[in-house]
This record gives structure tokens, C-alpha cells and sequence, in this order.
């Protein structure tokens, strides 16, 4: 299995300002994503208005942590770039031998 | 993806079953405890999955070891990436107030 196929990453012009952009995502009553079928879990990092990060699962199956998902912002002329990095079980995960998943340090 | 993945794929209980193989095979006996199914319902979606090439199985001794295919880690990148897709064009749309250009391209195209 590559690890290439976990990682998902596309971005998307959009024409505000980085902090605009970083308030909407970093918003759970703006933003549309991560209250459905893909579930927004522990936030991992906040760096305002670059950089946010959460656990992410799925939220149809019994699964726990199955991912994380960066929202990298750059300013681009007068808007900004925003880049989703989605890497499906986590980066470095590695199972215990109970089974349960874990970050590598 | 042939339609016997996309069927297989589409069911809540077997991405549960591809959720927990992703980070490395395992047993039947460990996928039925970190999905909560009965063995008998694990076994029947796992002979699902095998059949639509989603997961492979080898054999260890006794066992029987399940992982992800390319082709399951395929569908999974794949709906990810809608995903994404839509939540940032919902997000472009919300914050600049007009259509983005996949909603635009989506419209035209119809």
C-alpha cells in the first residue's frame, strides 16, 4: 500500500483576506464541513491566521481516529490560498498491541 | 472502480471494516472487536470486500490476515477528496458571496 494514496491535499483560491479565511474554518457555526460524515475530533494545532489542525474520523463506521486534516493559509495577492492536507490514518500512526492507534512521537 | 467496489464501498459497517485495516492488517477476531460486529457479519462483509477487491487476505499459520487493497485505498482517497472539494467550494462561495468555478462548471455542464 502507497503512502502517497493517504494523503489527500487540494487547495482553493479565495478572494478575503487570511485572517477572514482562518476565522470561518476555525468557526464551527461558519464552516460547513466536519459535522457530517467526516467528524472534526481534538484540535491538534492553532496557529492564527496560517494554520489548523484536528483529528479527524469517520463518523458512520465504529472507527475512532482515522486521520488528521491541516488547513494551511498563505496570503495570495489580495486573497488567500487555502490548502487542505487530509492524511487518511494519521501521520506515522502506529497500532499498539491492543489494537488501539497512536501517534508516533 | 467497478460497480461491485462502489456497492461495496458504499455501506457504513464495511468503511468501518476499511477504516480499521488502514493502518495495518489484521485478524478477523481484531476487526470484529474494533468495529463492534458480530464475527458472522464481519466474515460476510469481509467476503464482500475480497470479491470487489477492496481488501487482499493471506494466510499465517492459523490465521487469516485482512488488509487494504490499491484498490480500496483508491476509493477511500477518492471520496476524501469530493469531500474536500466541496467544502472548499461551499467555503469560496460563502465567503466571497458568488458561485465558485466547479459550481459554475457543475451548472454549465448539465
Amino acid at each position: 500500500m502507497t503512502d502517497d494514496r493517504r494523503r489527500i491535499e487540494i487547495d482553493e483560491y479565495i478572494e478575503v483576506p487570511p485572517s477572514e479565511a482562518f476565522d470561518y474554518v476555525a468557526d464551527p457555526e461558519r464552516r460547513t464541513f466536519g459535522d457530517d460524515q467526516l467528524e472534526l475530533g481534538a484540535e491538534i494545532e492553532r496557529d492564527a491566521p496560517s494554520r489548523i489542525a484536528w483529528q479527524v474520523t469517520t463518523a458512520d463506521g465504529a472507527s475512532r481516529h482515522t486521520g488528521t486534516v491541516e488547513i494551511a493559509i498563505v496570503p495570495e495577492g489580495p486573497g488567500s490560498r487555502v490548502r487542505v492536507i487530509h492524511e487518511i490514518g494519521g501521520p506515522s500512526a502506529t497500532v499498539r498491541q491492543t489494537g488501539e492507534l497512536a501517534l508516533a512521537s | 472502480m467497478t460497480t461491485d467496489a462502489v456497492q461495496a464501498f458504499a455501506d457504513p459497517s464495511r468503511r468501518a471494516i476499511l477504516d480499521c485495516l488502514l493502518p495495518c492488517e489484521r485478524a478477523v477476531s481484531e476487526i470484529v472487536a474494533a468495529v463492534g460486529l458480530s464475527q458472522p457479519a464481519v466474515s460476510q462483509h469481509l467476503r464482500v470486500l475480497l470479491d470487489a477487491r477492496l481488501v487482499t487476505v493471506r494466510r499465517d499459520g492459523r490465521r487469516r490476515l485482512y488488509q487494504v487493497s490499491s484498490d480500496g485505498l483508491e476509493a477511500l482517497h477518492a471520496e476524501v477528496e469530493r469531500y474536500w472539494q466541496a467544502a472548499l467550494a461551499q467555503m469560496k462561495q460563502d465567503l466571497e458571496g458568488h458561485e465558485s468555478n466547479e459550481e459554475r462548471n457543475d451548472r454549465t455542464s448539465r
